[in-house]
């Protein structure tokens, strides 16, 4: 089913174009991660998602239809900075996004202690440290149990046990059947808790689909020699290995998936090369992300 | 911040009957005058209404400092996205801020109300029903008063976002900038700018010493077409400001 429709969403400022022209969709029960260096879009987008800034062209719809009251009150959307009342606790401040949202109080006691905020949930939010602030926002987004999570940048500011507890939390939200847009400039974060991924470059999707296919289904084999010259050689004039890249001592050969190391291992003991080191290599998403940043470029 | 415009308001009302006294006697020492020049006591019914909503009418910029940062303050802490993506609306937000307005408004008045009931209970002899209420449309009006000055005050917050500049061209605006039109054209639609037909809904009360200074603007009554310029106004501010939160980015 589909959750979100996007169709050809554009932002500018003057003549920078901040976001252009994006068409996506979600669908229901993904966890989908929009990966881009700092200012490719990424916040732009989710505002414009939210109804927090107006796109400057282009239409989005929720659950199929056009953007409304009703439908934002299915999102928990929780935007860049936490935003609060300095001068107010975090149980006060909770109580107002529950009023908004027509949410019961008692709920506001189960989310503090799910964001491990409960010991201090009558401080007042300016005495919260980042991590603490950006707990209380996770907070504010989940409360209600929306259909649909916006979180941008859930983890930033996070001790490494705060930023394992929200991806714990967006694993767990993910098994209940709940659709998750998650913004993240970390690469390693969207490869641990995301199903599909958006990868933005300057305002432009540059790549939108599985986290696990291998964006260019490519396997590479480390190889060393210590006669790299007669190895460099042999490989130039194989049929299956001639695709290959030398980085240092360090040879780095394309292969067909249809091809193993051992078959590779078996082609260089008949020419006589004695190699020191091979080893398979899956290309980690790290860098195919470099590469697709890298070929748009 | 509130308590500290109610603390100045209450004390300038209990202050003036004794700087009206004092001001009469340097007069008539001085020999200006023979008689007493200014009303020897506000604080009688039905005119302590009168009296007290006046001099209340110099106490608002308070109030429009509250609110200048009531508004401002949700620029300040990002607040307003926070609540618009919570789930409010555009309009709630206006709103929520059109019954802030709303209420400091009646608080104020209530305020005018207590005190005169005390003050004038203290001052007047006897108790006559009809002289404690005749008066009180003032209160309406004090009412209507402060709140078109304050959907005014919000309108430049939601347009300016910032507390401190809000605050100077309101003041700017309203002790300078639309006096000289307000002075140089009284006679045609000088008396029909924004804070002039405010202020006339509650003029000088008609007394000696202000037709000694020739004000030209004092009257005992409340006009409609003043009741109806403020409302006017007051309509155009929260339109005004709707439509600037409805066409921003948040």
């Amino acid at each position: 089913m589909e959750v979100l429709r996007v169709n050809g969403l554009t932002k500018t400022y003057g003549s920078l174009i901040a976001v252009n022209n994006l068409t996506f969709s979600l669908k229901r029960g993904e966890v989908y991660g929009i990966l881009g260096p700092n200012g490719s879009g990424k916040t732009t987008t989710l505002a414009m998602l939210s109804e927090a800034i107006h796109p400057s062209s282009g239409e989005f719809l929720w659950f199929g239809k056009d953007s409304g009251l009703n439908q934002r009150s299915k999102l928990g959307i929780m935007l860049e900075k936490p935003n609060f009342y300095d001068y107010l606790s975090a149980k006060d401040n909770l109580k107002i996004i529950a009023d908004i949202r027509g949410v019961d109080y008692s709920e506001i006691d189960i989310v503090l202690k799910r964001i491990g905020l409960f010991e201090r949930c009558n401080s007042r939010f300016k005495t919260f440290s980042l991590g603490m602030k950006q707990r209380l926002a996770i907070g504010a987004a989940v409360l209600g149990d929306p259909q649909v999570l916006i979180l941008d940048e859930p983890t930033n500011g996070l001790d490494p046990e705060g930023i394992a507890e929200v991806r714990e939390l967006i694993r767990k939200m993910a098994g209940e059947e709940k659709t998750i847009l998650l913004a993240s400039h970390l690469l390693d974060e969207v490869q641990k808790v995301c199903t599909q991924m958006i990868v933005l470059k300057k305002g432009n999707i540059i790549y939108d689909g599985s986290v696990n296919a291998n964006a260019k289904n490519e396997i590479i084999i480390e190889l060393m020699a210590e006669d790299i010259a007669a190895l460099t050689e042999v490989l130039k004039q194989s049929v299956d290995f001639a695709n290959f890249e030398r980085k240092k001592e360090m040879i780095f050969v394309k292969i067909a998936p249809n091809i193993t190391t051992s078959i590779l291992n078996a082609y260089m003991q008949q020419h006589d090369i004695l190699l020191s080191h091979l080893a398979y290599k899956k290309q980690s998403l790290e860098e195919d992300i470099f590469e697709i940043l890298n070929e748009i470029r | 911040m509130l308590s500290i415009y109610f603390i100045a308001l209450i004390l300038a009302l209990l202050g003036l009957q004794s700087i009206i006294l004092k001001t009469n006697r340097n007069l008539q020492e001085t020999g200006i005058a023979s008689i007493p020049l200014l009303p020897t006591n506000i604080y009688l019914f039905p005119h302590i209404w009168h009296n007290i909503s006046f001099v209340a009418r110099f106490f608002k910029i308070f109030l429009a400092v509250v609110m200048i940062i009531l508004v401002t303050n949700e620029y300040t802490y990002n607040t307003l996205r926070q609540s618009l993506i919570t789930g409010l609306s555009r309009g709630q937000i206006v709103l929520s801020k059109i019954f802030d307005a709303l209420i400091l408004s009646l608080a104020s008045a209530i305020l005018l109300l207590v005190f005169g009931l005390v003050m004038g209970s203290v001052y007047s002899s006897g108790f006559d029903l009809w002289d404690v209420v005749r008066k009180m449309n003032f209160l309406a009006a004090h009412f209507l008063m402060v709140f078109g000055f304050l959907s005014l005050a919000m309108m430049i917050a939601f347009i300016v976002k910032k507390a401190s500049l809000s605050i100077m061209i309101l003041l700017v605006y309203a002790y300078i900038l639309e006096l000289i039109p307000a002075f140089k054209y009284s006679d045609s639609f000088g008396d029909f700018l924004p804070l002039r037909s405010i202020n006339l809904l509650i003029q000088a009360p008609n007394t000696t010493i202000f037709d000694f200074l020739h004000l030209s603007s004092q009257s005992n009554h409340i006009s409609s077409i003043h009741i109806i310029v403020a409302l006017v106004y007051t309509t155009l501010f929260c339109l005004v400001s709707y439509f600037v939160v409805r066409k921003r980015d948040l």
